[in-house]
């Protein structure tokens, strides 16, 4: 995100935003969320993010494994205070760790890798270990106290 | 900002001094004497620049030359800022006196005194600059960056946006005022209506407040409704897209201003807003926060408890809300608890069949990232189902990504009528045509886009189309920027829209926040025009059938907002509207206005319009909680 904000409108400002680049990676699920591993997840994000006041939802990264992380909206009786933006959030995909059965995009949407299904399902339902990938650099943060399970293959 | 021109004057004033030699006499019978020479035309020497503060006064001599040296000379001096200086001659003396703040040109010019051919010099110019005591003078404006980061109170430690320590150095409240000045002299749109103002006057806040246009609309409204500022620490903060501190209720803001309306727009389960102590509903009016009373408080101090009740900024705040029930004349208090929301910026999307075909209808509630992917299944699921109009709710969208806007508009007309055609395009004042202010980049048009940007659709994903020639949107004064550039782009590439529901805000500008000393500036810096190049909508869209259409016209129905129906049911009173003019380009008998009572026009689910009135607000039966 650039240190200037930006608030506006142009179109070709979004042109370029993440990398599609497709990875080995697995993307994930957490399990079990508590307050110990929330404060993993938080204090990772605030590692990328220093000194950033950050609002996550409590199930965050529970029902995708794509974690957007934006400007706080802002409201007020007389209006939007930014009506219009432009700017490039933050992206997180979480992925299981060591491991790469299939492939996902960086918007979290899993390719299926050919002949690595079995071990990609196998995984699906054992809790493992996981990292968060910094989709905008693509810088890897391990989460040692948090377990996760594959997310489930999604249709493209 | 810009020098007021203050008539000229001139004071003329004659300096004899000296006078011209005669000849000798001579014998009649010497030959006739040539002829006299020319008479040759005086010099008035070069005059240095005066800096002067108000109420200077300063005398300076002034040396003409001339090769008739005998010539005497007439001084004769204007100004062109009387209001910034004036000047009176006496014999060669100029004296000058500084009045006020500016910069006044001074010419002189010198005639001879030759007879019958006094010639006149070329004029001499020097320019007077006025200074208050602070230094300020009107209509001389330094770069911005001679001012940025020199700071009353500065900031120390890590800038999270940087990585880098604050570049924050000690200043004044004169250096921020300053730089405001300058910033808003480079880059406001209308940056030529702004009073000039000393920065001396006042603290920053406050002087922040006169760096705007005074004009009003021919309504007589404030021509510029967006401008303000908020602490920089706050703007950064972040959030899961889609996440906030609230109570899981949604308002309609129906008016802004005393008597003000605010109403409970939607509610999510399980929130704060629909627990048994509070049980919002949809309709339910906000009657006082915390004490002020929502309808009537009239201070900017009240108007900022009301925005921090309806508005949270952190979990666990609370707040105690008088409310009235839709059909209760009986108000009751309850007290709520923020807590983290996760909204569905697409909360409804179904196909309506009628006997002239399926008609989808799609909420849209916020431009955010999620938005990008919430869309575009929406869009594949409408398309799949084969529909032959799309109802576009956004009657409570205040905008948020543009891109997100351009891409839907893309959607609906698909890449027949839109592909290679203009969405948007910024226009900044008139010293940058050329090159944004801002990023310094050249100013192009966005073309609508047709691919994902990579927000939460893969970027370069082809996008779902319903390839539409026309489209009904559900609008109000909620609708407000990135979805009035929905509009306004579709209107652009002749996509008839057919505007169902209230005037929407009118915001066709922008802005890049900048930050300063810790606060965070907000001043419109450019309009947003379509691919024909309109962009004057700062009145909003109005349906046409409006009592007193004070925005754009666009062929529609005025129709008030109903608090009885839920959203995406036929009988929903702007749903049924589309519907009905759907059929046969017909509206409800009485247009509506805001804040009144539903004037409902209902259709049934197979699309026969049923007419009907519905007076009164009571709770529904049927209220959908949003899905998501």
């Amino acid at each position: 995100m650039r240190a200037t904000a930006l608030a506006t409108v142009t179109a070709a400002a979004c042109q370029g935003i993440g990398s599609d680049d497709a990875t080995d990676d697995v993307p994930a699920l957490l399990i079990d969320p508590t307050a110990a591993t929330t404060a993993e997840l938080r204090g990772v994000i605030e590692t990328v993010l220093p000194g950033r006041r950050i609002l996550l939802a409590d199930d965050a990264l529970t029902k995708s494994s794509l974690l957007i992380v934006d400007r706080r909206r802002h409201q007020r009786l007389e209006g939007p205070l930014a009506g219009v933006a432009d700017e490039t959030p933050h992206r997180f995909l979480l992925v299981l760790r060591d491991s790469k059965p299939a492939s996902a995009n960086s918007n979290g949407q899993t390719r299926e890798a050919t002949g690595l299904a079995t071990d990609g399902s196998a995984r699906a339902a054992t809790a493992t270990a996981c990292e968060l990938v910094h989709l905008n650099t693509g810088k890897r943060h391990p989460l040692p106290q948090t377990r996760c399970r594959a997310e489930p293959r999604t249709t493209e | 900002m810009s020098t007021k021109g203050a008539t000229a004057f001139s004071l003329l004033l004659a300096a004899a001094l000296g006078t011209a030699g005669c000849g000798g006499g001579g014998s009649s019978t010497e030959p006739a004497p040539p002829p006299a020479p020319a008479n040759a035309k005086p010099t008035v020497q070069t005059i240095s620049d005066q800096a002067l503060t108000i109420g200077d006064t300063v005398e300076m001599t002034v040396s003409v030359t001339d090769a008739d040296t005998s010539d005497t000379h007439t001084l004769t001096a204007t100004v062109s800022n009387e209001q910034a200086a004036s000047v009176s001659v006496d014999g060669m003396v100029l004296t000058i006196t500084a009045n006020d703040s500016g910069v006044a040109t001074v010419t002189v010019t010198a005639t001879d005194s030759s007879g019958d051919d006094n010639d006149t010099s070329d004029p001499a110019t020097f320019d007077v600059t006025v200074a208050s005591e602070s230094g300020w003078v009107r209509g001389l404006v330094e770069e911005a960056s001679a001012f940025r980061n020199s700071c009353a109170v500065p900031r120390t430690g890590v800038d999270p946006t940087s990585g880098a320590a604050y570049a924050d150095r000690p200043g004044t409240t004169r250096d921020e005022n300053n730089w405001l000045r300058s910033w808003s002299d480079h880059a406001y749109l209308w940056y030529d209506e702004i009073v000039d103002t000393d920065p001396d006057c006042c603290d920053t806040p406050t002087y922040f407040d006169l760096m705007k246009t005074t004009e009003t609309t021919p309504s007589g409204a404030e021509k510029d409704r967006f401008h303000f500022s908020m602490d920089t620490e706050e703007w950064n903060a972040l959030s899961q897209s889609g996440v906030s501190a609230g109570y899981g209720a949604r308002f309609a803001v129906l008016a802004s201003r005393p008597p003000r309306d605010i109403r409970v727009a939607y509610t999510q389960p399980d929130s704060p807003a629909t627990h048994p102590d509070a049980a919002f509903v949809r309709g339910t009016k906000i009657l006082a926060i915390d004490g002020v009373n929502a309808v009537s408080a009239p201070s900017r101090s009240e108007v900022d408890v009301l925005n921090a009740g309806l508005f949270p900024s952190e979990l666990g705040e609370a707040h105690e809300f008088t409310v009235q029930d839709p059909g209760s004349d009986v108000p009751r208090t309850v007290t709520l608890h923020s807590a983290s929301i996760t909204s569905d910026p697409v909360q409804h999307v179904r196909v309506i069949d009628t006997d002239s075909g399926p008609v989808g209808y799609l909420l849209f509630l916020d431009h955010i990232a999620t938005a990008e992917k919430r869309l575009f299944d929406s869009i594949a699921e409408l398309a799949d189902a084969g529909i032959e109009d799309l109802v576009l709710d956004i009657r409570y969208n205040g905008g948020g990504y543009t891109i997100i806007a351009n891409q839907l508009a893309y959607m609906i007309a698909g890449a027949s009528a839109a592909q290679g055609h203009v969405f948007s395009e910024l226009r900044f004042n008139d010293k940058h045509n050329v090159f944004n202010p801002v990023t310094g980049e050249l100013l192009r048009p966005s073309l609508f886009r047709t691919t994902g940007v990579g927000l939460s659709v893969t970027q370069g994903e082809s996008l779902p189309t319903l390839d539409l020639d026309r489209v009904f949107v559900l609008t109000g004064p909620g609708t407000c920027s990135a979805s009035e550039a929905i509009v306004n782009g579709l209107r652009g590439i002749d996509v008839e829209v057919i505007l169902i529901g209230e005037t929407t805000c009118g915001k066709p500008h922008g802005f890049y926040p900048a930050d300063n000393c810790g606060t965070t500036y907000f001043t419109v810096q450019f309009e947003i025009v379509n691919g024909t190049g309109f962009g004057d909508y700062a009145g909003g869209f109005t349906p046409d059938n409006a009592p007193s259409p004070d925005g754009v016209p666009v062929p529609g129905c005025a129709v008030g907002d109903d608090f009885d129906h839920a959203f995406g049911d036929t009988r929903e009173a702007r749903l049924g509207a589309a519907l009905a003019y759907r059929n046969d380009a017909s509206c409800p008998e009485t247009p509506a206005t805001a804040g009144t009572t539903v004037l409902a026009t209902a259709g049934s689910l197979e699309g026969g319009p049923i007419r009907s009135k519905m007076h009164g607000l009571t709770i529904p039966q049927d209220v959908v909680a949003p899905s998501g």
